[in-house]
């Protein structure tokens, strides 16, 4: 018997990382996921003070903490800052866990929606939504309402990733590198089609098309969130309610299948719950890279490689990073917003090429 | 009685198992040898299920292993593969309760976590139960896959089966013997069927209760090994010449390779 361990971050064990019991880390990061989300309400051109958030808060369930909260405070954090932090806690949420199941999936810490041209998918579905929607199908575009460009993105993610997945795998194996070229590939025709909706679309459609390349949580309301919740939280219920199977495909697919896990429909599920949450993300926010690649990778390096806590910690960390990255978008050159997806790039780059610079050291790339 | 009836594989046309008929029984060690290229790998896959079969049929105690569920299979037998790997850095005892995901339900944690211990410390390998996998050297990893597997089947009601390939190749000689030590123990005191591949004579000699030779995917021998290991066969089936010695104190044979 050989034992061969491809697809390792092997220094992260050779110190003998010390761990933390999984309920105190998931408390943790849902106790970081709050104080991110109470600080980002008061950050952007008009500051708050975060106790006036908390008391806010309090008094909008119901209770009496301290004095009355001045009108304009309230309409700044009830309809701006609040849907925005909490679209962008959803967003981090589904990228975070769409990172980590594409991970489990494909059994290397490399995989993300982006990375392997799922949310190019989405994304070039989404745009002939918006540039051709109106005039090929605009029934059914009505029928759905403002659930189309989700659906759509859902769609086109769950497609592409279906193609690559095909692409990388033979015989039972994933191939990293090829997973990585087809994502590639796949990422550069969604790109050039999307190019070609820009010579197509109006003046209005154009706007949104660059929004779509930059990523941006600016465009929230209420309507997004309450389309975007019950997607991603389906999404994420199916991805952490499989965690017990990721920690046996890890060993493998053949001992997967020994070990009495479905592993046809668990890969199949897998792509449909991270094209949901990614299509759903991507829909409402546009290209946000590098954030399902780091969520997961900070909790193995907390927690460990289980995923009864990678799953939840990838997303809640996932959420986390989107709404600290957004805060910054909104604080860093205010009045003026730099794009979040350029944002979560500058940060998201070097960590991919240290994670590429551990995989060659492992000589498993 | 987990049994192959005239069992044939043909992948793209060419066949890589023909009518092989073979019955593993709870109780027995039933070693597997033969040539590289015989078939024994693609044998032991097809009776995990891993690999349907294009003629006969596989059944498990009587049921055909085609109507038993995924689960229904991880529960009665266990795989130890040739090549085995763990992507992420799991511990030693993670990697073994994983073995216990047909049990999920059924047993608490506490339970599952004694008796992913109890395997890690009958494989030989308490001492690392809390370090990465991948700190392991292949030995050391070799006998966590073998922990795993013991814990799959750990507790089960019913016959159980271990269905090994190679489990020995990568260990130093004492823990050889330690690991057939401890599959003949399943075996006899346990009532486990086990039907493993082997490369070594010596060892299967020593360890067996019955050795099957194969060669080009087809059974040529099998009996008791001071019938199968003999000079006739092995030169036969493996192209060496060999001479069979008595063991000086033991009632079994010893081969010498000629080349």
């Amino acid at each position: 018997m050989k034992a061969s361990f491809g697809n390792s971050l092997r220094s992260q064990q050779r110190h003998g990382a010390r761990r933390l019991p999984p309920w105190t880390a998931l408390a943790t990061m849902a106790a970081m996921l709050l104080a991110s989300l109470v600080i980002a309400c008061g950050v952007g051109a008009y500051p708050i003070a975060p106790s006036t958030i908390v008391r806010m808060l309090l008094q909008g369930v119901g209770f009496t903490a301290g004095q009355p909260i001045p009108a304009e405070q309230q309409s700044v954090i009830w309809s701006i800052r609040l849907p925005r932090v909490i679209l962008g806690a959803l967003i981090g949420a589904a990228l975070g866990v769409s990172g980590a199941g594409m991970q489990a999936l494909f059994r290397n810490p490399l995989a993300d929606p982006s990375l392997t041209g799922m949310s190019g998918g989405a994304a070039l579905a989404a745009t002939s939504v918006i540039v051709l929607g109106a005039s090929v199908a605009p029934g059914l575009a009505h029928l759905l309402g403002a659930a189309t460009l989700p659906l759509a993105a859902f769609a086109g993610g769950f497609a592409v990733s279906m193609v690559v997945f095909r692409l990388a795998t033979r015989a039972g194996h994933t191939s990293i590198a090829m997973l990585l070229l087809a994502g590639i590939a796949l990422n550069a025709l969604a790109e050039a089609a999307i190019g070609l909706f820009t010579i197509v679309a109006s003046d209005t459609q154009l706007r949104t098309l660059t929004f779509w390349r930059l990523g941006s949580a600016a465009g929230a309301t209420w309507q997004a969130v309450t389309v975007a919740a019950p997607a991603i939280i389906l999404a994420s219920v199916i991805l952490i309610s499989r965690a017990r199977a990721y920690d046996a495909l890890a060993l493998g697919e053949a001992e997967a299948r020994q070990l009495g896990v479905p592993v046809e429909q668990l890969k199949l599920l897998t792509l449909a719950g991270c094209a949901l949450a990614a299509g759903t993300a991507v829909a409402m926010s546009g290209m946000v890279l590098f954030v399902g690649l780091i969520a997961p990778h900070l909790v193995r390096l907390a927690c460990g490689p289980g995923h009864r806590v990678v799953m939840p910690g990838a997303m809640l960390i996932g959420a986390v990073l989107v709404v600290g990255a957004d805060a910054a978008a909104r604080s860093v050159a205010a009045p003026a917003e730099l794009p979040l997806g350029i944002l979560t790039a500058l940060f998201g780059v070097p960590f991919f090429i240290a994670l590429l610079l551990r995989q060659r050291e492992a000589r498993s790339l | 009685m987990l049994a192959a009836n005239g069992v044939g594989l043909a992948v793209d046309g060419i066949s890589l198992l023909q009518a092989i008929s073979i019955s593993v029984r709870p109780g027995r060690l039933l070693a597997v040898m033969g040539p590289n290229g015989a078939g024994k790998s693609t044998l032991l896959r097809v009776l995990s299920g891993d690999l349907p079969p294009t003629g006969g049929e596989i059944t498990y105690d009587n049921l055909p292993l085609a109507r038993l569920s995924g689960v229904q299979r991880a529960r009665c037998r266990a795989v130890v593969q040739q090549r085995s790997s763990i992507a992420y850095g799991f511990s030693a005892l993670q990697t073994v309760l994983i073995g216990r995901y047909p049990h999920g339900g059924h047993g608490t944690l506490r339970t599952d976590r004694a008796i992913a211990l109890r395997a890690l410390e009958r494989a030989g390998a308490a001492e690392f139960d809390s370090r990465s996998v991948e700190t392991l050297s292949g030995g050391e990893f070799a006998r966590v896959v073998l922990a795993r597997a013991l814990a799959q089947i750990d507790g089960v009601a019913g016959s159980r089966y271990l269905l090994l390939d190679e489990p020995t190749v990568a260990l130093d000689p004492a823990h050889q013997h330690d690991v057939m030590r401890l599959l003949s123990r399943m075996a006899h005191d346990e009532h486990v069927g086990i039907f493993v591949i082997l490369h070594d004579f010596n060892l299967a000699a020593r360890y067996a209760d019955e050795i099957m030779l194969m060669r080009a995917g087809s059974v040529v021998a099998q009996g008791a090994p001071n019938q199968v290991l003999i000079p006739e066969l092995i030169a036969q089936v493996f192209g060496v010449e060999a001479v069979v010695l008595a063991h000086p104190t033991e009632s079994r044979p010893v081969i010498v390779i000629n080349g």
